[in-house]
Parts: structure tokens; sequence; C-alpha cells
């Protein structure tokens, strides 16, 4: 007798099956378990629903990963999605997480970490997936900013608001993103490291190049130390002190400004 | 007393679905709609804009959520954590009923992100019953259970879709969200009177129904709401308020979506059908006839 958990383990694994995964049906079982009509087997009906799987899923990828989908081509792409969801099935309810591990996979299995662009494009794209949705804080009263005397500055933690990401590339893949969002011409570019942010504006979504050193300090305030240590920590040489002294007050300002900083606990 | 006057379920007219090609339109200039229904996991989400876009829908417009993801008929554990956040959302929005699909998602732990179709047994009544059960005891509100369009039938099935469907909303105590598209794409692909599905449903259960367009891919109909709804819906749409009465309308366009007069027509027309098909009853009944 067919169980009603026999039957979804059966088709649910008829479904995932890729074109490589000859073995994942049995015909005789799906005989058996589907009725099938007159224009249609019961192979064939099943089929329609992995079909229907593959189609969602690659989309989804597709619409989170545009810039990567751009670079390997459709066939290429497909490929990936592919070997990505053997190794990692959906397993949340929601499509919006579909994506979460594919910046990992791109840049830990072969052929695809052999290009360090495909990763860069996986991560920044994911970084606009977070940056989209995640939870909302209140900007920081900048006027406090003043009011704070200059000795508790070095004890100060900061809040950084949860939707700035922060992403190091060796391309200029944010620029390749923007390209391909806009239906341009995108060609492959050379290697330019960089550092990137990505957060929410008042409107839309933002990115803008931050340099090495802003994006050392934001990583290690994320991460819950006082803006003393962070400094400490990232100037490891005495060119990098005099750097971050002339410069942290700029940033700070426009941190602030841009609504990166959600709280300062002093 | 039925579902639907147990529940103080109102009439909220005819709406549409709230699709980002309209967002900004509904969202600045408020066109004349009665009501939005929004697919419950788009805004399951910790912030930003989703979260804005809808707590600005609710401030103009009567909102209802509807989910793709319960997968209610899965023999996997009902997903806590989903439910849980679903309250949350349910919660803010406060709508007299939410609802997802008779159907199951995912096995062995993988979210399929289908709506798969059940195997019409007593096996599987009592299994979706008491899960039924279960989520409108954590969710605290009615709720309703949608007839899904479905491509294969079981060996193992013993009975007719709507009388699965009836026995579940039976012995669950839930209400019954109808799809006559998607009664009439089963229909074609499993090759039974689409009337008599309309005619077996209890019409006390139903708490709202929904209206779109499929796809014919020549060996069978695909339910791909990307495109007007068809003549043989709109019959058996005529049909089912006729036997059910004036219910929340719902147009459902979520692929090649069109401009917003070509869905607000759609809508318009439900709505048009839906005052003839109860007038005509009122006055039979004025009649005596």
């Amino acid at each position: 007798m067919v169980t009603l958990d026999s039957m979804q383990t059966y088709f649910a694994k008829a479904i995932q099956a890729g074109p490589r995964d000859v073995q994942a049906t049995d015909p005789a079982i799906t005989a058996a378990v589907v009725a099938g009509n007159a224009r249609l087997s019961a192979d064939a009906q099943l089929e329609i629903y992995r079909e229907q799987f593959w189609l969602r899923h690659v989309n989804a990828l597709v619409e989170d990963f545009a810039t990567l989908h751009h670079l390997l081509g459709h066939d290429g792409f497909q490929r990936l999605c592919e070997d990505y969801l053997a190794a990692h099935p959906p397993t949340d309810f929601s499509l919006r997480d579909l994506g979460a591990k594919l910046p990992a996979f791109v840049e830990s299995h072969s052929p695809y970490r052999e290009d360090r662009l495909l990763a860069d494009c996986a991560r920044i794209e994911w970084a606009f997936v977070d940056a989209f949705d995640a939870p909302d804080a209140p900007p920081l009263d900048v006027s406090m900013l003043a009011t704070l005397p200059e000795e508790s500055w070095a004890l100060l933690r900061l809040e950084l608001h949860p939707s700035l990401q922060r992403v190091s590339l060796a391309y200029p893949a944010d620029d390749l993103r923007a390209q391909v969002k806009a239906g341009e011409d995108a060609p492959r570019p050379e290697p330019e490291a960089r550092c990137v942010a990505v957060y929410r504006g008042p409107d839309a979504l933002q990115y803008v190049e931050i340099e090495p050193l802003a994006q050392a300090l934001l990583d290690r305030l994320a991460k819950g130390a006082t803006l003393g240590a962070a400094c400490d920590d990232v100037a490891t040489t005495e060119a990098i002190t005099q750097v971050l002294e002339a410069k942290i007050g700029e940033w700070f300002q426009l941190w602030a400004a841009r609504g990166w900083i959600s709280r300062i606990e002093t | 007393m039925g579902f639907r006057h147990r529940h103080s379920i109102p009439d909220l007219g005819v709406g549409v679905g709230f699709r980002v090609p309209h967002y900004k339109h509904v969202l600045t200039n408020r066109p004349p709609m009665d009501w939005f229904e929004v697919i419950s996991e788009n805004f399951m989400v910790p912030g930003g804009m989703p979260r804005d876009n809808l707590k600005a829908l609710c401030a103009s417009y009567p909102v209802v959520p509807h989910g793709v993801s319960l997968s209610i008929g899965s023999t996997d554990a009902l997903d806590e954590r989903y439910l849980a956040r679903l309250k949350v959302l349910v919660d803010e929005i406060d709508p007299p009923w939410f609802s997802d699909h008779l159907c199951w998602s995912g096995a062995s732990g993988v979210h399929l992100h289908d709506l798969l179709p059940m195997p019409f047994t007593r096996e599987a009544i009592a299994h979706v019953a008491a899960r039924v059960r279960r989520t409108q005891d954590i969710l605290e509100r009615p709720f309703a259970l949608e007839n899904v369009s479905s491509y294969l039938t079981f060996t193992s099935s013993t009975m007719p879709e709507w009388e699965f469907l009836s026995e579940v909303a039976e012995k669950s105590d839930c209400g019954i969200l109808l799809d006559c598209n998607n009664i009439y794409v089963s229909s074609r692909n499993h090759g039974f009177d689409p009337r008599a599905y309309i005619d077996a449903i209890d019409p006390t259960r139903v708490v709202q129904m929904h209206l779109a367009g499929h796809t014919d891919k020549g060996t069978y109909l695909l339910d791909t709401h990307a495109a007007h709804v068809n003549e043989e819906t709109w019959s058996l749409y005529r049909r089912a308020v006729r036997r059910v009465g004036r219910v929340a309308t719902l147009i459902e366009w979520d692929e090649d979506i069109p401009t917003w007069d070509v869905l607000a027509e759609e809508a318009a027309r439900a709505r048009q059908l839906r005052d003839e098909a109860t007038t005509v009853d009122a006055a039979a009944v004025a009649l005596g006839v």
C-alpha cells in the first residue's frame, strides 16, 4: 500500500531530479502511484511538476544573481543551479533564502572557484538581497555627536544599521552588476580590488566604494569593539595611524549622514 | 449556523492581488479597489520596503494574507517557525480570515515551493484536518483552504476532489477559498464536470473566491495566472455566486502582469457579474420562481 508519506518521499525525490540524475525515478513505481490518462502517461504528468520545480528555482536564482547569470550564460547558470541545488536542496519555506549559500558554493566548488569574478558577483548580489529586507532601525540623531565629550569617543560602541553590508572584491563586480541591471553592454571587467558598502537609503538600495581601512574599522565596530579598540586594532603601522587620525572624523560624519549608524553606546 | 456566519466573515467585494508593478500606482494614487490580497511569504521579512509597502497598503484598503508555503498536507512536521512568523504578520494585518492551499509543498525536510496535489484518501483527510485545527489554534482566527490546480491524480484516491475538500473543511472546521480557475483547469486535465464540483461544495463554508487565467499547453492546462479569466471560468464563477452568494472575490494575475487599468477592468467585470447573479436570484425569490 502506498502511504501518504511514501508517496510524498518518492514524488519529492522525482521532481528534484536534475537532467543528469537519471536514477531518480522508476517508471514502474511512478505508474503504481500516478494514474496517468489518455493524453499523458504517469511519467509525463510527473515531468510537469519536475519542469516547474526547476523553472521556479532557477528563475528565483536568476532574479537574485542576474550578473552571475550574465557571465555564465543561461546554460552555464542552469548547470550551476543544478550543482548548487544538489548540494543545498531548498529547505526554507521562502524562496528569498534560496541563494544564501550560493556565494560560498561558487567560492569553493570547481569549476566556479577558478574564476574569482564569479564569487565577487555572487557576494555583491547577495549583499543587495540582504540589505533589501534587513530589519529596520531608527537612524542616529546626528546632533548628539556634538554633545559627546572628547574623552568619551574612544569608549564608544556603535550599532550599525542592519542593512549595511560590506564586501571586499577583487573585481569591480558592483559596477558590472549596475550595468547588467540597466541592460547596458556589460563586458567582463579587468581585476580591480575594492571595498563596497551596500545599504538601504531613504528610497532605494545604495552602494558606494569605501576605503579598505574604513571597511576594516566598520568590520570591527560591527563585532562590538569600542571605537578606540577598533582603531588600535587596524592601526598596525605609524602611517596607518596618521591616516586614521586624519580621516576618522570625516568618516564618522559620513557614516552617520548615510544612516549607517543606528545607535551609539557611551 | 454556517462557517461564514459563525465567524462574521464580511463580503469585502472584488479585489486584486497586490503585485510589484502596481505598488507605486496603488500607494501613490490610491485607486478605487475594494480590497487587496497579499502573498504572506513576501512580507514575512524583518524590515525594509516590503514592510513599509504593506503598512501603507493596510492604511488605505482591507488586506487579506494568502500563503503559499504552509504545506498543510505534508507528512513533515508543521513548521512552527513558519507559523510563528505568519502569526506576527496576520496579527499585524488583522484580517477577517487568512488562507493557504490544500496541498503539500515539501517532504523529508526539502521545500519544493509548489502546490503539490494530495491523494484523495481517508488517510489524507485525517492528516490534513488535524493540521488545519492546529494552525487555526495557533493563528487564532478563521482559516480558509484553497483548492489547487493539478496535473495528475493518484491511483490511491478513493473519492472525487470536491468530496475530499468538503470533508477536510468539515472535519477541521475551516473555511473554503473556492478557486474557479483551478476547478476549471483540473476539470480539463482530469476530465470531470466542473459544475459538479461547484454544486457539491457547502456554500456556507466559502469565504472567498479566486479568479485567474491559465495557459493551454496542448496536452494539459497550466495554472499560470498569466492571462484574462476565460469564458468558461466566468461561467463557473456565475454558478458559484448563485450558489454561495456574495463573498469576497479576487482576481489573481501573477505573470505577464497587465497595466492597472486592465486589471481593474477584470475586477469590474467580476463585480458586475456578481451583482447580476445575485440580483437575478433575488428577483427569482421575489417572484416565487
